[in-house]
């Protein structure tokens, strides 16, 4: 399965390229094996604009507020390449081209290539790669296998990508990924440094010995964020099963709070 | 008018950063590195694409950091086309190299034996550069110059791309004359000792005026002054060259012989590059891990 399907793809082809219908048709005319020399052009003939905030937005498959008409643009050309192209155009590509072709799996369909391409895109030291990668849809948590997916976790923890950019990830959760998150932020903690906000949450759907303690004593964090993910970690916990003390806590967490974010995850 | 500098022609892979730091404070905002050869034969292709990466990648990265916008030419350099490790295979991986963002032209390429093959991999880039609508940057020998320039000239004739979009460099008095005739724009290298010096470069200008007439440092790892366009200008100065004119030379010229079909502009040139310390390549810092916050902007 590809996480955006061909409809999909024609209706964003009309509503953001309509007025690049004719460098589209251009560029399929010289075939896919035409963007070994021309990928590097599509920013230049479509443009690095965004494709806006009113764009396709799936809370559990892809978010595309991140893409740009370039984005787009390769995605429509590289939907039915050969897996050899893209490796070898991701291998070649600037950090435009290496987005783009990431951006691009997400209009194919996933097999060993979409794999290799995000773990060699994990390898990068280049954040925007790894987040084009990563971020905004779920196509890590449904192409990778837990060790793979568990590493791009532990890289986005540290690069402190938002826990609500990695889409899916909470339904790949496991007692080992939060054994892990919750060592790195011990580490953290003890040399000083900030943690990453997200562990705690992410590690309540799956949570290994230490994730209830730390939720109780984060709950009354000085820090707002880590607050806040503490009260979604502990609500997360409180969705699989009841817990009087943790309910007691949120309770009284409830009269305490006033940072208005905090508030309404408490509802 | 404050000075602004087009530098389009420097090899800052073999440079320092305080070359960048001098340059920006001397008025450079754009450098542009051709690329060339390394002073020793490569071996095979993969150098010459680790080199071309740099080109478009890190060296650019370490150029912004310096407040300088980078900008570069592709190409199979003259000495090396003579070398058949490298030669044909450099021309199957050059035309992806020619649609990357920051390339703005075709070279180093032209002559320097003056061998058949040299010949023959220069019109095969010229035929590139018109299928990738893209100026060149014609090296012309340092040995039997003259005749070298003329025949830079009848290949690039013969070839169907359009004069104004050829810069003949290293040029020098024996050669003003053929290459304004020819319609293409003329480089001057000012290169320490050789070349052309400040002084003669001011002393050409004076006759020839400054119509299609480019000037730079063409500095490389050898005995070369990154400077050389500014004390240029210095001079020119004090021979009593309006800024106007000293704008077309260093600024007007290269800036609209290489700005063309999106491949940057003025606009983009005259903007600030984004001065951030704490900015990366692929993870790697020109601060070679000193603390961001106590440098100087």
């Amino acid at each position: 399965m590809s996480l955006l399907c061909p409809t999909e793809l024609e209706k964003l082809e009309t509503a953001h390229l309509a007025d690049r219908r004719e460098a589209l048709t251009d560029l399929r005319a010289k075939g896919p094996a035409g963007l070994e020399v021309f990928l590097a052009a599509l920013p230049r003939r479509f443009g690095r604009e965004l494709l806006g905030p009113e764009v396709l937005q799936d809370p559990n498959r892809i978010d595309l507020r991140a893409w740009r008409r370039c984005d787009l643009a390769a995605a429509l050309l590289l939907a039915k390449a050969e897996d050899a192209l893209l490796e070898k155009l991701f291998q070649q590509g600037d950090t435009d081209e290496r987005q783009m072709v990431l951006r691009a799996l997400s209009a194919r369909m996933i097999d060993d290539a979409t794999r290799r391409i995000l773990e060699a895109a994990h390898r990068q030291n280049d954040e925007a790669v790894f987040r084009a990668a990563y971020a905004d849809s779920a196509l890590a948590a449904m192409a990778l296998d837990d060790e793979s997916l568990d590493r791009g976790i532990l890289k986005a923890a540290f690069l402190g990508i938002d826990l609500g950019r990695l889409i899916g990830v909470e339904n790949r959760a496991r007692p080992e990924l939060s054994a892990m998150l919750l060592d790195f932020m011990t580490e953290r903690e003890a040399a000083g440094r900030r943690i990453w906000p997200g562990s705690l949450e992410l590690a309540a759907h799956a949570p290994c010995v230490g994730v209830r303690s730390r939720i109780l004593g984060d709950l009354w964090h000085g820090e707002d964020l880590r607050r806040y993910h503490a009260v979604r970690g502990a609500r997360i916990i409180l969705g699989d099963h009841d817990d009087e003390e943790l309910r007691d806590q949120l309770r009284l967490r409830r009269e305490r709070e006033r940072a208005p974010f905090v508030l309404a995850a408490l509802g | 008018m404050q000075l602004r500098i087009f530098e389009p022609h420097c090899h800052m892979f073999s440079r320092i950063t305080d070359d960048y730091v001098a340059m920006r404070a001397a008025g450079v905002r754009v450098v542009l590195e051709p690329a060339f050869w390394l002073g020793q034969p490569r071996t095979n292709v993969g150098s010459f694409i680790d080199y071309f990466d740099t080109l478009i990648g890190w060296e650019r990265h370490r150029s912004e950091q310096f407040g300088i916008h980078h900008v570069c030419t592709m190409g199979l350099n003259p000495r090396e086309a003579n070398d058949d490790r490298v030669n044909d295979a450099v021309m199957e991986v050059l035309p992806r190299y020619l649609e990357k963002g920051s390339v703005v032209g075709i070279g180093e390429i032209g002559l320097d034996d003056m061998t058949a093959r040299e010949e023959k991999f220069y019109e095969a880039q010229i035929q590139l550069a018109i299928a990738h609508d893209l100026p060149i940057l014609v090296h012309t020998p340092h040995r039997n110059k003259k005749q070298g320039f003329l025949r830079c000239l009848e290949i690039a004739k013969a070839s169907g791309i359009a004069m104004d979009r050829v810069l003949l460099d290293h040029g020098n008095e024996e050669t003003v004359r053929i290459t304004l005739d020819s319609g293409a724009m003329q480089g001057f290298s000012i290169y320490p000792n050789t070349k052309m010096s400040p002084e003669r470069m001011v002393k050409v200008l004076q006759e020839f005026g400054t119509e299609r007439m480019i000037i730079n440092s063409a500095c490389d790892w050898g005995v070369s002054d990154p400077l050389s366009v500014p004390k240029t200008v210095a001079l020119m100065r004090q021979a009593g060259f309006s800024d106007e004119a000293i704008d077309t030379v260093v600024w007007k010229n290269p800036v609209g012989f290489f700005a063309r079909n999106g491949r940057g502009s003025e606009e983009d040139w005259m903007a600030e590059p984004r001065l951030d310390w704490t900015e990366t390549f692929d993870g790697n810092s020109v601060l070679r891990g000193q603390d961001p916050s106590k440098m100087a902007k």
